[in-house]
């Protein structure tokens, strides 16, 4: 199957060109529709002299992007994927990278696991705990769920 | 927005001066989107937070770079919230993309879109306190509707066009910012044979328009009617024929004066 995906970075001040990756999305297509798989983990380091603001969107990212997906099926152009619209969108201290392509038989889910532990530091041992303890029971799920730093989501796109 | 103190000087150079010469790089934050136009960030000593630079896309039919220099120097000069802008002539610039672009100056250590803002609102327990606060602050910002009927803007309707700027060392200092403005003015030729007698509303997302304070774009609107018709004039002709032809600077510069006396009654019937 074909995908797409984006890498999420956080730069703490554009003052400065210090960021890290902490989360990626993937769009899969079903059917007419398709799903964006979201895997991070919490922002747990982020330095007390960036804004309230800052640390409330850091905290707040999962359902933040699950909002941000709905955006980008009602607002995104013709030709335009979800991904592609949510990259344009975040350009500043929460970034997308530009969306890539990728071919891999693996479901959505688990492609999304293993780009998370390619791209994002510090990323392994946590697929690593969940391949090992509860990779049985990883669906994609309807609400965000939570273990340990790590935290996933699922969002269906609408044909 | 309350423009930061330490770019001050800043944007009075960048109000005086019409083409950037300083030695840009791109941003090694690497790789990101580069928005309908084509853009990216870029930095320079000097410069605490960079610039951003754009179009990186060529559109035969649209002065892009050009009309973002003009509507930025008459926000300056009127007191609205756009950021200082200076025309860039690209080096190095890959075949098949713009080397005619500007630089808009990054004002804030940190930026959040309005889209952004939005959505934080609409999670559980977040809705009631935040859409009061952000609702308030937005009226103040009200004026940038009567500069965006002014230069006809078709782009305001975006998630990602107006941001909100604050700097956590010194918060008194930020505030929404209101970019964007390649779809202006004379965009696609439209305000050529008198087009630019049709003014028609702004797009606004619902959040910004529930809250527009009227009063304040009727003052706006007072404030455009008072700067001169040579005045506007001046802002639009000094821009190269490279970045925007002579017979396209008259179009602009007979539809901005044009347009002036006619926002008032436009606002009156309309908001």
């Amino acid at each position: 199957m074909e995908y797409r995906y984006t890498i999420l970075r956080y730069q703490p001040t554009l003052e400065k060109t210090e960021r890290e990756a902490f989360a990626v999305m993937v769009e899969g297509k079903l059917g007419a529709g398709g799903v964006v798989f979201f895997i991070g983990r919490t922002l747990d380091d982020i330095p007390s002299t960036v804004s309230e603001i800052s640390k409330a969107v850091a905290g707040k990212m999962p359902d933040l992007l699950a909002n941000l997906v709905s955006d980008a099926v009602q607002n995104k152009d013709a030709g335009e994927d979800v991904l592609d619209w949510i990259s344009n969108n975040m350009r500043w201290n929460f970034q997308a990278t530009k969306p890539d392509a990728l071919n891999d038989q693996d479901p959505v889910h688990a492609v999304a696991f293993k780009l998370f532990a390619r791209h994002v530091s510090g990323a392994e041992q946590l697929v690593e705990y969940i391949e090992h303890t509860a990779a049985q029971s990883i669906r994609p799920p309807e609400t965000t769920q939570h273990l340990s730093r790590l935290e996933w989501s699922a969002v269906a796109v609408p044909a | 927005m309350v423009f930061p103190a330490a770019l001050s000087d800043i944007r009075t150079l960048w109000r005086q001066e019409i083409c950037s010469t300083h030695p840009w790089q791109p941003d090694t934050t690497g790789i990101l989107a580069p928005g309908e136009a084509g853009g990216y960030r870029v930095r320079c000593d000097g410069f605490p937070f960079g610039a951003y630079l754009k179009p990186t896309k060529i559109d035969a039919n649209t002065p892009r770079a050009a009309n973002e220099k003009i509507v930025a120097d008459l926000a300056t000069d009127l007191g609205f919230d756009v950021p200082p802008v200076l025309l860039y002539r690209r080096t190095g610039c890959p075949p098949g993309e713009e080397f005619c672009c500007c630089v808009s100056l990054i004002l804030y250590p940190e930026l959040y879109q309005w889209g952004l803002v939005w959505n934080l609102w609409n999670l559980p327990n977040m809705e009631a306190v935040l859409r009061g606060i952000v609702g308030a602050s937005l009226a103040q910002y009200s004026g940038n509707v009567a500069l965006d009927l002014w230069i006809g803007q078709t782009d305001r309707n975006n998630a990602g066009n107006v941001v909100f700027g604050i700097d956590p060392k010194n918060r008194a200092e930020g505030g929404f910012v209101f970019l964007d403005h390649a779809f202006t003015l004379n965009y696609q030729n439209r305000w050529a044979g008198n087009g630019w007698q049709a003014i028609t509303m702004v797009p606004l997302p619902p959040p910004f328009l529930d809250c527009i304070n009227k009063p304040l774009v009727l003052a706006a609107c007072e404030r455009i009617a008072g700067i001169s018709d040579d005045a506007v004039a001046a802002i639009v002709n000094r821009m190269p024929d490279s970045f925007m032809p002579g017979a396209h600077r008259t179009i602009v510069t007979t539809g901005l004066n044009g347009r002036k006396p006619l926002l008032r009654e436009f606002v009156e019937g309309t908001l």
